[in-house]
């Protein structure tokens, strides 16, 4: 697992106004083997998942493979809060996978749940253990690598199963033609529109 | 007072007379003119009718002519006989045969000389020769037959020579008794003689027996007319005189008097009339009753009658008969008890027969009676009319309660009715000393009236000092009690009635009546006086208690107008109470009909109570949310309630919270009566819980921060120390550090906000000069704001900025706004400080300006930046802790002056602080 994640070291984007707290976490998770964008605020953030995504695509990639595999990101901001930051990646068919966790020294339960009820996979409190906050960053790359691991065993094995193998072929296809077709939309609308 | 009445009656029958004879007089056209009214006919028996009234009243009763005759019949002497023959030898064998007989003869040969002995003798019978010289016997006969004296007298006629029938048959025809012819037997004659006396005997007797039996009947009649005159008549005065005037012309009296006793007076009164027709009534003093126990009534009142009649002989026209008259009297009883008596007075040796005697008895009966029921009657009517003369005053003093208009009119009826010429009332002081002529009327009343006398002085004193009635009959010979009153009216009064006013068994006054004749007032009226001053007593102490009355309840009226006007004021208080009242207050009666409501409520719920008043919450105004929760509260059986409802504001569409207190009243037997809702706008309230836990959101999120970076970097440096290179290191550890200032700071202004809330923060006061502390604080500056690339400006003035102030909480405001205005200020922005001493009003301030070309603030925080935790960013930007301005404006209230903030949105703000000058401090 450690020859993987530090052959092929996961993206985490952190989100924050504070640039010392940025400082101070960016440090403690490069120091724990990832890598780090950081930026400001919601809007910074939206912009820079923006120029990545578009930067891959011209190299050739989908895009997607330029995009963080995890956000963590404040609530008070200014420009564009957490929350606003949040509806934006959830509602780009090209983020919405992506695992986001809120990491902010909002307190109390309301926020907690509010921010649960948005659908963040995760909400931590600044003042939490930093052991904690890894914890839930390494379980979510984790969950992901073993979803890419399968997807990759069912794609790359076609005597696996015909059945199996042209279904998931059917669906790769589709999901290709659809990811194309899909392009043009997220691009006018998405990326840029929003 | 009788006496005067009767004089009256005379003189108006006298009139009566006058004026029936000119009546009568008149055409009958005339009066049908005047009286159109009358039948002419009418009129003219009426006045034929009053013509024989006024004769039969002038013209005295025509004495009864039968009884001159029967007088003169009765003188005839029976045993007298008179011959009468012009021949000797006749009268001597008259002589010879008469001598036998018991017959006196009387003879003469004269006829002339036989009428006069007829006149004078008054014979039985007179026997004549028929044949006589220059008379003959017929003549005789015809002479005596004409002379109503002789004419009764029995005549024989004797002749000789006429021996026909024919001088027979004539003799008798002209009236004589007997023809006798010559010549004749002696024995014959004389038993002719005799049957002639016989015959004349006994028509004497018949006549005198008619005569009595007339006699009789006119006295009868008299006494019949007597008792109808009497009986119809009502009026003591008339009774008198009309049976004294039957009395005097029956009886031929000099004079006839009626005394009459008048009852519980020991007092008479003698009645007079006289045969001139004049009368007299004379009051006496004299006690009649109680002296006939001992004396024959009959000599008393003779004596008295006799002694009074000379007194007043002269008014009654008739001379003075002193010494030789006599005085017949007869008693009067009534009921058997002595009422009076008449008394018959006449000259010396007049005296009245039996039957008049008999006569008087029974008229002294009938006028005993009548003037008995007369005296009665007059009593009682006396009596009726002083009982409504009484009724009147008590009626007029009990219903009017004015006093003096009360005591005014009384006083005018007590002067009417007793016709006296002045009254006067006393009322006694409070202290009982003195006596206070309060009311008079009549002669000076308007000059007395006022008068005050000491109660030891004066007839009224006398009367109000024992309590007993006064009176005086002639004043001036009153030596005891000669009235001191001053005589301003120059009227002197002679009589004086005084009697006592009582109210409540106390004497309050005195009651005066005043005449100038002397002998005015008699028992009558005192007796008549006394009911009256008790009804003036009562009058009065009527008057004085409804003046009481009147006082005490002008007294409770001003009291209750007070206790009115307070309530109104207290109502009026209260209304403007609630209608000031901030929170909103609607009643609501049992039927859930809106009772009442107040301004704020009216405003909270949009409604108009005038058009709403009685009715209940309606289907249009359940939308709103709190007439719904009003509703709910009329309709549920709570007590108590108490509830928040956020409804939008009628007027701005802004939400406002509405908290809601609810009461049910009931009255004391429990039932309910209605609900009182208050409504509390707790918008405001709201908002400020809603800054504290924003702030408090706000103070542990930026408490939160500088700890979480704190804790980041100590456990990066602790966890990857080793790793990191030494500058890496450092820079974590100088992070360390500003945060934990961050938070030392923040702790910092809580804290002294804190204090100034609990007065703690203790304020200095020194001569400072703000220009040198805006130095420093440049210079401390200057690097944060060149960080951010601000131009930081400050326009020191040439003059002394001079405060007497504490130099660290000056520092502490200034410092605070230029942080802020370097916080909030973008990159490239410029700061000018700039600082002057304005003089307003005569006074002198210092002023310190900060003007930034910032973000500006928004027009709806401009008046809330000053406010504790509020921040203009919401999301926490620009960190602080929402506490400096807050402090400053704490600072600058505790130093006397002001702040305050002109700002344009992307422009940028100026804050301006204003201290006084070091005089003023």
């Amino acid at each position: 697992m450690d020859t993987t994640i530090q052959d092929q070291k996961s993206l985490i984007m952190v989100v924050d106004d504070n640039p010392e707290f940025l400082d101070g976490i960016e440090l403690t998770l490069e120091m724990e083997g990832f890598k780090v964008w950081t930026a400001n605020n919601g809007k910074a953030a939206l912009e820079q998942l923006e120029k990545a995504f578009l930067l891959k695509q011209r190299t050739g990639g989908s895009g997607m493979e330029g995009l963080p595999d995890l956000i963590l990101a404040d609530i008070m901001m200014p420009e564009m809060d957490g929350y606003e930051f949040y509806d934006k990646v959830r509602a780009n068919p090209f983020t919405n996978h992506i695992p986001f966790i809120f990491l902010t020294a909002k307190s109390g339960d309301e926020n907690i749940r509010q921010g649960k009820e948005l659908g963040a996979d995760d909400y931590f409190s600044k003042l939490a253990p930093p052991e904690d906050l890894l914890a839930s960053v390494r379980g979510k790359i984790k969950r992901i690598e073993q979803r890419r691991q399968i997807n990759e065993e069912v794609v790359g094995d076609p005597t696996k199963s015909l059945m199996s193998g042209s279904f998931v072929a059917i669906a790769v296809i589709g999901s290709l033609v659809m990811a194309a077709f899909c392009l043009g939309i997220a691009f006018a609308t998405g990326f840029l529109g929003l | 007072m009788t006496g005067t009445m009767s004089n009256i009656q005379q003189s108006t029958s006298v009139d009566v007379q006058k004026i029936l004879e000119q009546l009568a007089a008149r055409p009958v056209q005339v009066i049908a003119e005047q009286w159109p009214d009358l039948n002419p006919d009418d009129v003219q028996i009426a006045l034929a009718y009053a013509a024989s009234l006024a004769r039969q009243s002038s013209e005295p009763p025509a004495s009864p002519a039968p009884s001159i005759a029967s007088e003169a019949a009765a003188n005839l002497n029976l045993n007298k006989v008179l011959v009468v023959d012009d021949t000797e030898d006749n009268l001597l064998l008259m002589k010879y045969i008469f001598k036998k007989s018991d017959f006196t003869l009387l003879t003469t040969s004269d006829p002339r000389e036989a009428l006069a002995l007829a006149k004078t003798e008054r014979p039985a019978l007179i026997v004549s020769d028929v044949q006589m010289p220059r008379m003959s016997g017929f003549d005789l006969l015809q002479s005596l037959k004409a002379d109503a004296v002789t004419q009764n007298i029995a005549v024989i006629l004797v002749t000789a020579y006429h021996r026909s029938s024919g001088h027979a048959s004539q003799g008798l025809n002209s009236g004589a008794d007997d023809y006798i012819q010559r010549p004749f037997m002696p024995d014959e004659f004389m038993s002719r003689v005799e049957a002639v006396i016989r015959q004349k005997r006994a028509e004497i007797e018949t006549r005198q027996q008619a005569h009595g039996a007339v006699q009789r009947n006119i006295r009868l009649q008299w006494v019949n007319e007597l008792a109808l005159a009497v009986n119809s008549s009502l009026e003591l005065s008339e009774i008198f005189v009309s049976s004294m005037q039957k009395l005097s012309q029956l009886l031929q009296a000099e004079a006839v008097s009626i005394v009459m006793i008048v009852p519980d007076r020991q007092a008479l009164i003698i009645n007079f009339a006289s045969r001139t027709g004049s009368s007299l009534s004379v009051p006496l003093d004299f006690d009649l009753a109680g002296q006939s126990a001992t004396r024959p009534v009959e000599k008393i009142v003779a004596s008295i009658v006799s002694h009074t009649f000379n007194q007043h002989a002269q008014r009654l026209g008739v001379n003075a008969l002193p010494g030789d008259h006599t005085v017949q009297v007869i008693p009067m009883h009534s009921k058997e008890r002595l009422v009076g008596a008449i008394a018959i007075i006449d000259k010396q040796g007049e005296k009245l027969n039996d039957a008049d005697l008999i006569m008087l008895n029974s008229a002294a009966g009938i006028i005993g009676v009548a003037m008995e029921n007369a005296r009665l009657l007059e009593q009682a009517q006396q009596q009726v009319d002083d009982l409504i003369a009484l009724t009147e005053i008590g009626r007029a003093l009990t219903s009017n309660l004015n006093l003096d208009q009360v005591l005014k009119q009384t006083t005018l009826f007590i002067q009417r009715s007793l016709q006296c010429e002045a009254v006067s009332l006393w009322l006694l002081s409070d202290d009982k000393k003195e006596l206070l002529l309060t009311t008079a009327s009549g002669v000076g009343s308007e000059l007395v009236t006022g008068f005050r006398m000491s109660i030891d002085q004066g007839i009224a004193g006398h009367v109000a000092t024992t309590g007993e009635y006064y009176i005086s009959t002639d004043l001036t010979q009153d030596k005891v009690h000669f009235n001191n009153v001053p005589n301003q009216a120059n009227y002197t009064p002679r009589s004086i009635l005084s009697v006592p006013v009582q109210a409540k068994g106390q004497i309050i006054g005195v009651m005066q009546a005043l005449h100038q004749n002397s002998h005015w007032f008699s028992y009558e009226h005192l007796r008549w006086s006394y009911p009256v001053a008790n009804f003036v007593g009562i009058a009065v102490e009527n008057a004085r208690l409804f003046q009481k009355v009147q006082a005490f309840s002008r007294h409770l009226e001003q009291m209750v107008s007070a206790r009115t006007k307070e309530l109104a004021e207290e109502k009026e208080r209260t209304e403007a109470i609630l209608a000031s009242m901030a929170d909103g207050l609607i009643v609501f009666d049992a039927e859930k009909g809106i009772l009442t409501a107040n301004k704020a409520a009216e405003q909270m719920l949009d409604f108009k109570l005038a058009a709403f008043k009685g009715q209940p919450v309606g289907p249009e105004q359940l939308k709103n949310p709190i007439w719904n929760c009003i509703n709910d509260i009329i309709n549920n059986d709570e007590l108590i309630t108490t509830a928040v409802v956020d409804a939008p504001d009628p007027q701005t569409g802004a939400v406002l919270s509405i908290q809601t207190h609810s009461a049910k009243v009931r009255n004391e037997y429990g039932r309910l009566i209605g609900t009182v809702i208050v409504l509390r706008d707790i918008t405001a309230l709201t908002e400020v819980e809603r800054m504290k836990s924003r702030f408090m959101a706000g103070v542990t999120h930026e408490l939160k921060t500088p700890l979480s970076i704190i804790r980041l970097h100590s456990k990066n440096l602790i966890a990857y120390g080793e790793r990191l290179p030494a500058p890496k290191r450092n820079s974590l550890l100088n992070a360390i550090q500003s945060q934990a200032h961050l938070l030392g700071t923040l702790i910092e202004d809580i804290l002294e906000l804190s204090r100034f809330d609990a007065g703690m923060i203790e304020t200095k006061r020194e001569r400072i000069d703000l220009r040198l502390i805006i130095d420093k604080l440049i210079n401390d500056l200057r690097p944060l704001a060149e960080s951010s690339h601000i131009m930081l400006e400050w326009h020191k003035p040439a003059v002394e900025l001079a405060l007497m102030a504490d130099a660290l909480q000056i520092e502490r405001v200034s410092r605070n706004l230029i942080d802020n205005a370097i916080k909030y200020t973008p990159s490239g922005g410029k700061i000018k400080v700039t600082g002057g001493v304005n003089t307003i009003k005569g006074k002198e301030f210092v002023f310190l300006q900060v003007t930034d070309t910032g973000m500006g603030i928004p027009a709806d925080h401009l008046s809330k930046i000053f406010e504790r935790f509020h921040r203009v960013d919401p999301s926490h930007t620009i960190p602080g802790t929402g506490l400096g301005l807050a402090i400053v404006k704490e600072i600058v209230n505790t130093h006397d002056g002001d702040i305050h903030v002109e700002s344009t949105l992307g422009q940028g703000s100026t804050f301006t602080v204003r201290l006084p000058g070091p005089k003023e401090s």
